[in-house]
């Protein structure tokens, strides 16, 4: 039988720069495919390439033994290819039926909402799938979600079905569901890509496994042949030493921050965002915080930072009660915060690098004078963040948009370290950076641990946060589950902790 | 989002493709983004030329007459400079706002606002007042009218998140309703009591009429530059500033910042209002010279959006699109008297503000013709 | 009050409010698709002076609003091409487009000879009953003494209340307007459905512009719309972009601009100049009454906001 998809020789190139590079891609019919690489390494573009948003440079692709090559993520949808995002192509303020039928020829042109459900009740029975279909989407929850978005993708008679890092956004529970759905639909005989840099899943779900290293192609191999180990190493290489691990030589000093029985209650929402949450970071400390993301990490980091207002509960600063105070005072009490959307939070991305600098110290007796600012001193300050934190691609009089991603958030962490915070928060600091980047961000913060400096660090990479925190937390469900030094547990149990087994 | 985007005008079906790329920008030169927009200023008269042809006039005669009014005699462009002070005024107005993303299209009824509380000023003070002390009282009165008109949008907004482009609108309509029943509608304080024909304003003291100066000058004009100059440089050099361009490019940024919003964005539309509301201090000082419905509200505020938006709401580049507007403005009256609608004035400012919005795709994006392989089915 | 002043004054304020009730309803549709079209202003003034052009020249006002419908959705063109090609700032442009559409109107106005706005139109539109219907108490004067373009408006009304929640292309409109991008994935063709809806909007608009030519005030004048374009634009807000609802606030409308109507008939004087800040001042104060109140919008989420298909 001729395999779902083929792909010869298939490369892209952005802006003269390879990002995918010759690569020979097949996936069967009946079988959960994973894809597994590092950030950047190209599994992503060569999804794209797949579901028609991008073209291919170079190579050729089959599918099902025709020659393929969608100009549009459209023309691969009537091709039968469908890919589910990380951002669903949900509309939100619509039903699950209406967003199942949407675009669908056969819906009549009149129609109401009962004959729309029927129908959308029948397609769910056709694969086997159920939410109620007259739900609003933005009542669902994020797994409902994309068991919704993979119905519509049915539904429009999509038989290679590919999921961008589908667990990202779920709850360990969530996940073990949304795999059982896929092997059913492998068992349909659908093709299933599974995009994911999770070994664990790879060996969990998936039959045969593929992996890209900076834009080639490593390995395609079966997944009962081959390890854990075997594949981390095909994946990233041989040249990074595994994870630093605890580094006993320094010691931490006094409680800087001190947060009791802290919630925040809004009234939109069924359960508290954030419900009695304590803890406490020390000079010279890191503090992970582990979680699936949407667990409260977000708001624990807002209502710490001042984005936020608690509920009840207070938060301390060196013994200080900082629950009411404003953003302002807490930046100037010390509180360097490096936030998880730094696109459009943590910089301004329209203005020049001098203005990007000066956030959040514009107050600061350094750079202004009563209402006026001291232009020379912020632009001197500039330069010699830019010389010591090697920030490269910097044009005068153009925004900074024109930086790439790794010297962005390089801009950040340059300019809320170089104030000498006492506290630093520090949300998903490593995110979309390539390894080596995200190992001197690591390397930074571990500096600067040494220094004294107290740092709350929040990241949905688990290795990541047991690798250099010195005190792990587990969140679940706005909840702390769990507080313990890291040198005393390991990834499973952490792990069994955020899925919310006690 | 660094890699810069690419929107492929790509087909439904498989059979043809539109072989032309549009990418974002990641940033534009200041000089690209002038070019556009002179590019859009010249095509905006090239369309009103065709209207005029339509129309059966000789588009050039048009053009050369018009050219001749506001610039061909010491009186022409004295008559030029004096409605370019309003324009620059409202010009900053709508700039400062639009900086910060606020799109308020106010500054038609704060300039009213400013006018009523400007005329009271010269009628109450002027008489007892010397010339430089009365202007400063109506500039000041004009201000504080103005802005206290800005913040009957403003605080809304800030408190309630109320759509300032629902309630600025609204509040123009009131407040030229207002400024009608002043003279038309009651026999009020601004209302010459001595006239018993048609309702007018009373005229407002000589102390705070403004001559021009060397023939083209008024303190009307120095004040209206003074001001674009302050507001450049509160752009720049200000801690006030400074918020408004973060708050203006990313809310969220600003936050984050420690940026009061709520602050923000009632000072950002008290000084709005108080620019709108000196330049109708400033018109009744200079131009009308008593409290006259029918000559101020001209849609001065709504002009002063089209100038905001050609100078690319840069506070120095108002300045000299003001006085190409001023000049369009100063010689509608007269185009009548050689068979031209004056109207075509507001079809060319009209045509000026759609191709200038337009054109900023071109500064935003860049579109090139691309060969790409059809797709075969 | 008496019934017969209640009953004049409702009769008045379905008239007064009739151009809103069209331009509204065909708001609601630009809107809905995601596109605010502020350009209502303009459009109305186009269909107005084209319409009265027309009839006069033909002596047919059922001419005269065909040609305004067209003429107004040709000039809301304009917009689709800004808006939605161009992705445009929508307020600035549609700022223009009053301005623009104010002075086209008024040069056109100032075209012919005798000029336009100096000609009378005696071909207005009439009622559709016989005068001997509309005594019939209470329902002759209020729902059978109006004239073919109330019936039209109350038709048009209802159909947009249909097509939005009640066809497939009604879904298919709700879902460019809420969230382009998934809308686009599900196959729909975005800036089509955009720039249709924005034509109809037009179409709509200028209906209303013609109403006022043809039968409100049976003459042209400059500016004569005299912010009812602005209104019904943002009635469309107060009203949750749901056709019944704009007819409601309409007539309220209405009623609250024919005030003046009603007091005289009650014997009452107020100055006209104050009762024209009316309306405004009402819906000013309902819009900050109603955000300040209410929490949840059902605003299409992707209202004003241009959408391009971007990768990344």
């Amino acid at each position: 039988m001729e395999p779902a998809v083929r792909t010869r020789g298939l490369s892209k190139d952005f802006f003269g720069q390879s990002v995918l590079e010759d690569v020979d891609f097949d996936l069967r019919w009946g079988e959960i495919h994973a894809l597994l690489g590092e950030n950047g390494a190209g599994k992503s573009t060569l999804c794209s390439i797949l579901a028609g948003l991008y073209h291919p440079t170079r190579g050729e692709m089959m599918l099902a033994g025709a020659p393929y090559s969608p100009h549009s993520p459209h023309a691969a949808l009537e091709a039968g290819v469908g890919m589910v995002y990380q951002h669903f192509r949900l509309v939100e303020q619509m039903t699950v039926a209406e967003n199942i039928l949407l675009g669908n020829p056969d819906v009549p042109v009149r129609m109401t909402a009962s004959g729309l459900a029927d129908r959308a009740r029948e397609v769910m029975d056709r694969h086997g799938l159920w939410i109620e279909p007259t739900r609003y989407v933005a009542d669902l929850a994020v797994g409902e979600k994309q068991q919704a978005e993979i119905i519509r993708l049915l539904n429009r008679g999509v038989k290679v079905l590919i999921l961008d890092e589908p667990t990202a956004v779920l709850t360990p529970r969530e996940a073990e569901a949304l795999f059982a759905t896929l092997r059913n639909l492998a068992d349909q005989g659908q093709g299933v890509i599974l995009v994911t840099h999770k070994l664990r899943e790879v060996q969990q779900s998936a039959d045969t496994v593929t992996v890209l290293r900076s834009g080639k192609k490593v390995a395609h191999q079966g997944v009962e042949d081959t390890t854990t180990h075997d594949l981390a190493r095909l994946m990233i290489g041989d040249d990074l030493a595994p994870g630093s691990g605890v580094d006993a030589s320094h010691t931490t000093g006094d409680k800087l921050l001190e947060l009791h029985s802290v919630s925040v209650v809004s009234d939109a929402a069924t359960r508290p965002e954030l419900d009695d949450v304590s803890l406490t970071v020390r000079a010279g400390q890191i503090v992970g915080v582990a979680g699936v993301s949407g667990n409260g990490q977000r708001e624990l980091a807002e209502v710490i930072t001042g984005l936020r207002t608690t509920t009840s509960g207070t938060i301390r600063l060196r013994g200080e009660d900082i629950s009411s105070q404003t953003i302002g005072s807490r930046i100037n009490k010390g509180m360097g915060f490096v936030p998880e959307d730094r696109l459009t939070r943590g910089l301004v991305l329209g203005l020049e690098i001098e203005d990007n600098v000066l956030l959040r110290s514009q107050r600061d007796r350094e750079f202004s004078i009563g209402p006026f600012l001291r232009l020379s001193a912020i632009r001197q300050w500039a330069r010699r963040l830019i010389d010591r934190f090697d920030i490269r691609g910097v044009r005068k009089g153009l925004p900074i948009s024109v930086l790439s991603g790794g010297n962005l958030q390089r801009l950040i962490l340059a300019r809320e370290l170089s104030r000498q915070p006492a506290l630093l928060v520090a949300s998903e600091p490593t995110r979309g950076l390539d390894v080596g980047a995200a190992e001197a961000v690591r390397t930074t913060l571990k500096t600067e641990r040494g220094r004294g400096v107290g740092i709350l660090l929040f990241s949905g990479d688990l290795e990541e946060v047991l690798g250099i925190s010195d005190e792990v937390v587990v969140m679940y469900e706005g909840r702390i589950v769990a507080s313990r030094p890291a040198s005393e547990v390991d990834v499973a149990q952490v792990g069994r902790w955020m899925a919310g087994v006690t | 989002m660094t890699a810069p985007a690419v929107d492929r005008a790509a087909p439904r079906s498989g059979r043809w493709h539109i072989p032309i790329t549009v990418e974002q920008r990641a940033a534009s030169r200041f000089l690209q983004q002038l070019g556009v927009n002179l590019v859009a200023l010249v095509l905006a008269f090239g369309l009103g030329a065709i209207l005029l042809l339509m129309a059966g006039d000789n588009p050039f005669d048009v053009y050369r007459e018009m050219f001749d009014r506001a610039f061909g005699s010491s009186r022409a462009l004295r008559e030029t400079l004096r409605s370019t002070t309003p324009l620059i005024l409202t010009g900053l107005a709508v700039t400062v706002c639009f900086r910060m993303g606020l799109w308020s299209i106010g500054a038609e009824g704060q300039l009213i606002a400013g006018s009523v509380a400007g005329a009271a000023a010269a009628l109450v003070l002027g008489p007892s007042l010397p010339a430089p002390l009365a202007v400063a009282a109506v500039v000041i009165a004009a201000a504080l009218g103005g802005a206290a008109w800005a913040t009957l949008a403003s605080v809304p907004r800030a408190l309630f998140g109320t759509d300032e482009v629902v309630t600025t609108l609204m509040l123009n309509f009131v407040a030229l309703g207002i400024m009608n029943y002043l003279i038309y509608g009651s026999v009020s304080y601004w209302r010459d009591r001595t006239n018993l024909g048609f309702p007018a304003g009373k005229v407002i003291p000589e102390s705070a009429q403004l001559d021009p100066y060397f023939g083209v000058f008024d303190a009307g004009l120095i004040i209206s530059l003074a001001l674009a100059l302050i507001v450049a440089l509160a752009l720049r050099r200000t801690v006030w500033g400074y918020q408004l361009r973060v708050a203006g490019d990313s809310r969220a940024a600003a936050s984050y910042a420690g940026i009061s919003a709520t602050r923000q964005i009632i000072s950002v539309f008290a000084v709005s209002g108080a620019l709108a509301g000196i330049a109708g201090g400033t018109f009744v000082m200079s131009i009308t010279f008593a409290l006259e419905p029918r000559a101020i509200a001209v849609n001065l505020g709504f002009v002063g959006i089209v100038v905001a938006a050609v100078a690319l709401l840069k506070p120095l580049l108002v300045v000299p699109i003001a006085f190409l507007m001023g000049a369009l403005l100063s010689i509608a009256p007269s185009l009548s008297i050689f068979g031209v609608s004056p109207a075509v004035v507001i079809v060319i400012q009209g045509i000026i503000l759609l191709c200038v919005a337009g054109a900023q795709f071109f500064i935003r994006y860049r579109v090139r013709i691309t060969r790409v392989e059809v797709g075969s089915r | 009050m008496n019934d017969w002043v209640l009953i004049q004054s409702l009769v008045v304020a379905v008239s007064t409010g009739t151009p809103v009730v069209l331009a509204g309803s065909g708001a609601i549709l630009t809107q809905r698709s995601g596109v605010l079209d502020l350009g209502v202003e303009g459009t109305m003034l186009i269909g107005a002076v084209t319409g009265f052009w027309v009839t006069t020249a033909t002596d047919s006002p059922f001419a005269g609003l065909v040609v305004a419908v067209l003429a107004a959705a040709v000039f809301s063109m304009i917009q689709g091409v800004l808006a939605v090609s161009l992705r445009a700032n929508q307020v600035v442009v549609g700022v223009a487009l009053v301005i623009f559409g104010s002075g086209l109107s008024s040069f056109i106005g100032s075209q012919g000879d005798p000029p336009l706005a100096r000609r009378f139109s005696g071909a207005i539109f009439t009622p559709v009953y016989p005068e001997s219907v509309h005594d019939w108490p209470a329902v002759g004067p209020l729902l059978l003494s109006h004239d073919p373009v109330v019936y039209m408006s109350w038709a048009f009304v209802a159909v947009v209340q249909w097509y939005v929640f009640r066809t497939r292309t009604g879904m298919h409109l709700r879902a460019v307007g809420h969230d382009p991008a998934s809308a686009d994935a599900a196959g729909l063709r975005v800036s089509g459905m955009r720039y249709l809806h924005v034509a109809l909007g037009g179409a709509a608009a200028g209906a209303g512009g013609g109403y006022l030519t043809l039968r409100l005030f049976s003459d042209w004048f400059d500016d004569m719309t005299a912010g009812m374009g602005w209104i019904a634009v943002i009635l469309v807000i107060l009203a949750s972009w749901r056709s019944l609802r704009l007819l409601v606030a309409a007539y309220a409308f209405g009623a609250i601009s024919s005030l003046g109507f009603t007091l005289q008939l009650l014997g009452w004087n107020i100055p006209t100049e104050l009762l024209a800040i009316l309306p405004f001042l009402v819906v000013y104060l309902v819009m900050v009454f109603v955000s300040a109140a209410e929490r949840r919008s059902q605003m299409p989420a992707a209202l004003a906001e241009p959408y391009f298909r971007e990768s990344r």
